[in-house]
């Protein structure tokens, strides 16, 4: 169970959603964190996903969607309160300091996540993933960028168009 | 490396993502221009002037100060005119100038041309005379990595 919060006027128990990963593994969270997704949002205030029924996640697998949770429900309460005005430098700390560690993982991990963050539309996982990926990019040079991605090697074809690219642009401002 | 191919394709064959990619790089003059070399895809779309657009907004807090497109026409680095006319002839049209702050929070100006990178300071001298000196010339290739 989660930890409790102090939130005034929420009795009784939170409503639950399913959420199912396109492996058929059930997930069941709080509807509050899963509604971090915009995607499932209008689902969730229609009243879908509670009980037997469940939403059907068909491009996520299990091994992500139980990553995005982590994500959700670290981030739900914060989010409740609109951005949490009122959230001290300590929660904030400690949200940054869970951001940081969340991120610090293998890259094909990172990929299926940002895809994920992107389909489900979870605005703070997006931006998230996207500045891990300009970090692991930054102060590189075009080459080691690739490398660093995972592209393959340019063809020489598309070495000369580079090369022709420079010399004719300089750099990518006019 | 196993990032499978097909992911990867995924991720970087959408310019939704891309983008959301190449606008959190950090405001250094030498990002975007080595951003665009990276493919074809990639020098499409930083050398977008939509991109462009975003990429100073998202960063309109930061330490780039200004970005002007009609140099010649800025009183404000009248100062700077002779320099810079002089600098940019001998290069070609496709030069830009940046105005930065240095990392002493001093006024920094960057001239970006095909070949080099310029950075001056602005320097105020004993006297109270202000003017612009040139601390360091890269060639564009070295910074690159290209070569």
């Amino acid at each position: 169970m989660a930890a409790p919060e102090s939130g005034d006027g929420n009795n009784g128990a939170a409503r639950m959603v399913t959420l199912i990963s396109s492996d058929n593994t059930r997930f069941e969270v709080e509807a509050a964190a899963a509604s971090l997704s915009q995607t499932l949002q209008l689902t969730i205030l229609d009243g879908g996903g509670g009980g037997g029924d469940g939403i059907p996640l068909p491009n996520v697998d299990s091994a992500t969607l139980s990553k995005v949770l982590e994500y959700c429900i670290k981030h739900a309460p914060a989010a409740a309160n609109g951005g949490a005005p009122n959230a001290t430098a300590v929660d904030r700390a400690e949200l940054e300091r869970f951001d940081n560690e969340f991120v610090n993982i293998d890259q094909s991990v990172l990929y299926s996540l940002i895809m994920a963050a992107h389909n489900l539309e979870i605005e703070g996982l997006q931006s998230l993933v996207a500045k891990k990926v300009a970090d692991m990019i930054k102060g590189k040079s075009p080459m080691e960028i690739r490398r660093t991605l995972g592209f393959p090697d340019p063809t020489p074809e598309e070495q000369a168009e580079m090369n022709a690219h420079m010399l004719e642009y300089g750099w990518a401002y006019e | 490396m196993s990032i499978p191919a097909a992911a990867l394709a995924a991720l970087m064959d959408n310019d939704d993502l891309l983008s959301e990619f190449l606008l959190r790089l950090p405001p250094q003059p030498s990002s975007l221009p080595r951003a665009s070399l990276v493919c074809n895809h990639w020098h499409r779309l930083v050398t977008d002037p939509g991109f462009r657009r975003r990429f100073r907004a998202h960063h309109r807090n930061s330490p780039l100060i200004g970005v002007f497109e009609d140099r010649m026409d800025y009183p404000f680095f009248s100062h700077s005119l002779v320099v810079s006319e002089r600098l940019l002839s001998a290069d070609n049209p496709n030069s830009s100038s940046h105005i930065v702050r240095t990392e002493d929070s001093g006024l920094g100006w960057v001239i970006l041309s095909p070949k080099n990178l310029q950075m001056w300071e602005w320097k105020v001298c004993s006297e109270g005379v202000a003017r612009w000196v040139l601390r360091k010339t890269e060639k564009m290739y070295k910074i690159l990595g290209m070569m």
